[in-house]
């Protein structure tokens, strides 16, 4: 017989017994802490059309997305990230709720990747967004949640490094450059690619912007990055990296200093994000587990015009670096006669790690319970008559 | 854990001029001139512990980031793709991609379907769609010279050095595509949570390239 059904389809998993209550217990823990926050619950569906992403910018390469032609002939993807069907139900279903909106939601995304690159197609992300919000405020309110969502996922050491969408965006636009060079550009930087950043920037005419952009996307690290970064000369620029230091300070003042770091080369998914973005990492994770930041643009693009920030963690990645904790299994086996059915059951509702046994004889599920390692036996049909096995 | 960072090596001659990058650089690399069977080398000298492996697997492991730091072929870079830093160029295991045909061949001439034979199939897709080329590719595992001079394709694009082997077998090349050296990698996580330790070793790395120039 073959057995190629046995697995599940490249980068999905199954998750048994203690892995699911680890899980389950993760996620309590973020919807308890964004509850508190003010923040309340969407579930979305796994399938979203094609048109929404392709509205609200790609959050991943096209080829990544699981995509297929619906009935209708219309696209449709099982949804890459939570952030734009959120956004599409604060547009529309929500349309005539005052802002700011706090959504949060527990879910999976989806990706297909490569063959055997080990990476999952499936992540739970746990993630909030406030839309309606503009300005430092709200940036700090969703970065000490981020901070806090951390610590409650019992991530005792771990980083959130800041950015600033509109520094590359100011810089690359003083430099007279086509999308393509900017995107090669914007690669190099997300990549540190210092040497071939020099080369590929010496070939533009205004020295000021080309040295400000080769010397910032290096800076990372703690409060010094803004003196090193020093002046950029470039308004708009001077303006990003302002906020970036207030944003900085007010969290190191609220306690934060040591876990959040500056990165002023952050310069992912560049047409989706527009001020202060930031990703988190976990000892013991190599990739990032939390990524978010302020997306003002894409609740226009959805015909409700909004600032709106936000963020999403990988409940899994946080969940694999957890040891899994054994499942407490039964302890004690209920015999009974359909005629004693509601002693079985009230004996099931009192017993907190108990079972019916599906056993015609006592005899039998004695035995039963014994294979089973169960440590006793009940008789419903007997008023409840307890033995020790 | 030996609170070392742990850095994955190419096998072969990237590993031994890394090694002698290190030693220039003052580190003590002895482990790794008497590897024995052992799997993992500690180069306390270096602030590293280093495994040796095969290219596409250096990016795999850094990656996944159960090693911090890699060096790995540019070649290699272009062809797997993936997410980490790249931040030093190393300078050796210099060499170049390029596309070749058979000695006489105008492969950009005519209009006929044209098939190029390669190890890298993204490196040549990328490289055609470039210039605007519809080229079929069939991926070759071994020796790529073999393709054009069966028969099996036009053009081969593959990692030239001096152009010996290709001149040996009737080959010459059309197009120099881009030059291609070794590199530093290192994981995106491990540059944050570890970012003294990981600059440490940029910084020795440095050195060793100073004290070669």
């Amino acid at each position: 017989m073959p057995t190629d059904w046995v697995g599940a389809p490249e980068g999905a998993r199954d998750k048994l017994f203690g892995a699911c209550q680890a899980r389950r217990a993760l996620e309590n823990s973020a919807r308890a802490l964004f509850a508190r926050f003010g923040y309340a619950e969407l579930m979305t569906p796994a399938l979203e059309r094609g048109e929404l992403f392709e509205r609200t910018g790609l959050p991943m390469p096209a080829e990544n997305m699981c995509r297929f032609v619906g009935r209708d002939g219309r696209l449709v993807v099982m949804r890459p990230d939570s952030t734009a069907p959120a956004a599409r139900v604060a547009a529309a279903r929500l349309a005539g709720r005052p802002m700011p909106l706090r959504l949060y939601y527990i879910q999976d995304i989806y990706r297909a990747d490569d063959e055997h690159t080990g990476r999952p197609a499936e992540i739970r992300q746990a993630g909030v967004e406030l839309i309606g919000a503009p300005g430092r405020r709200a940036d700090l309110e969703v970065l000490s949640l981020a901070a806090r969502t951390l610590f409650a996922l019992g991530v005792a050491d771990f980083r959130i490094e800041l950015g600033h969408a509109a520094l590359f965006r100011a810089l690359s636009q003083r430099l007279d450059i086509d999308g393509a060079d900017r995107e090669e550009l914007r690669a190099l930087i997300e990549q540190k690619n210092f040497a071939a950043l020099g080369d590929r920037l010496s070939g533009f005419e205004n020295r000021p912007v080309r040295e400000a952009i080769g010397r910032l996307c290096m800076l990372f690290g703690g409060r010094e990055v803004f003196r090193e970064a020093g002046l950029l000369g470039v308004p708009e620029a001077d303006a990003a990296l302002n906020d970036l230091k207030e944003t900085y300070a007010a969290l190191e003042n609220a306690g934060f200093g040591g876990r959040i770091q500056i990165d002023l080369g952050l310069v992912h998914q560049m047409d989706y994000y527009t001020g202060v973005v930031f990703r988190g990492y976990a000892a013991g994770v190599g990739r990032a587990v939390l990524t978010g930041g302020r997306y003002d643009n894409l609740m226009g693009a959805l015909g409700r015009s909004a600032p709106a920030t936000g963020f999403a963690v990988d409940l899994d990645a946080l969940c694999d670096r957890l040891p899994v904790p054994e499942a407490a299994g039964p302890e004690t086996l209920i015999h009974f006669s359909p005629e004693h059915l509601q002693t079985a059951l009230a004996l099931l509702d009192t017993r907190p790690r108990a079972e019916l046994s599906p056993c015609g004889t006592l005899a039998a599920s004695r035995a039963l319970a014994r294979a089973r390692n169960l440590m006793r036996l009940i008789n419903a049909d007997a008023d409840g008559e307890e033995e020790s096995l | 854990m030996s609170g070392l960072l742990r850095l994955a090596l190419t096998k072969g001659r990237l590993e031994a001029e890394t090694r002698a990058l290190l030693a220039r650089a003052g580190a003590d690399v002895s482990p790794l001139l008497t590897p024995g069977r052992r799997l993992v080398h500690p180069l306390p000298g270096a602030g590293v512990e280093a495994v040796l492996a095969k290219a596409p697997d250096v990016i795999t492991y850094v990656e996944h980031g159960v090693c911090e730091l890699g060096v790995v072929g540019k070649d290699t870079i272009l062809e797997q793709g993936r997410s980490f830093y790249e931040v030093l160029d190393l300078g050796f295991g210099a060499c170049r991609f390029a596309l070749a045909v058979k000695r006489g061949d105008d492969f950009f001439g005519g209009y006929g379907h044209r098939r190029a034979a390669t190890k890298y199939p993204r490196v040549a897709a990328n490289y055609f769609a470039g210039k605007g080329l519809d080229v079929e590719i069939i991926k070759i595992e071994g020796s790529v010279e073999l393709a054009p001079v069966l028969g099996l394709a036009d053009a081969i694009v593959d990692i030239v050095e001096t152009g010996a082997t290709l001149r040996e077998n009737g080959l010459e090349t059309v197009e120099d595509i881009c030059p291609v050296s070794a590199r530093l990698i290192v994981n995106v996580a491990a540059m944050k949570m570890k970012r003294s330790a990981v600059q440490d070793f940029i910084a020795l790395c440095r050195k060793g390239l100073e004290a070669k120039a």
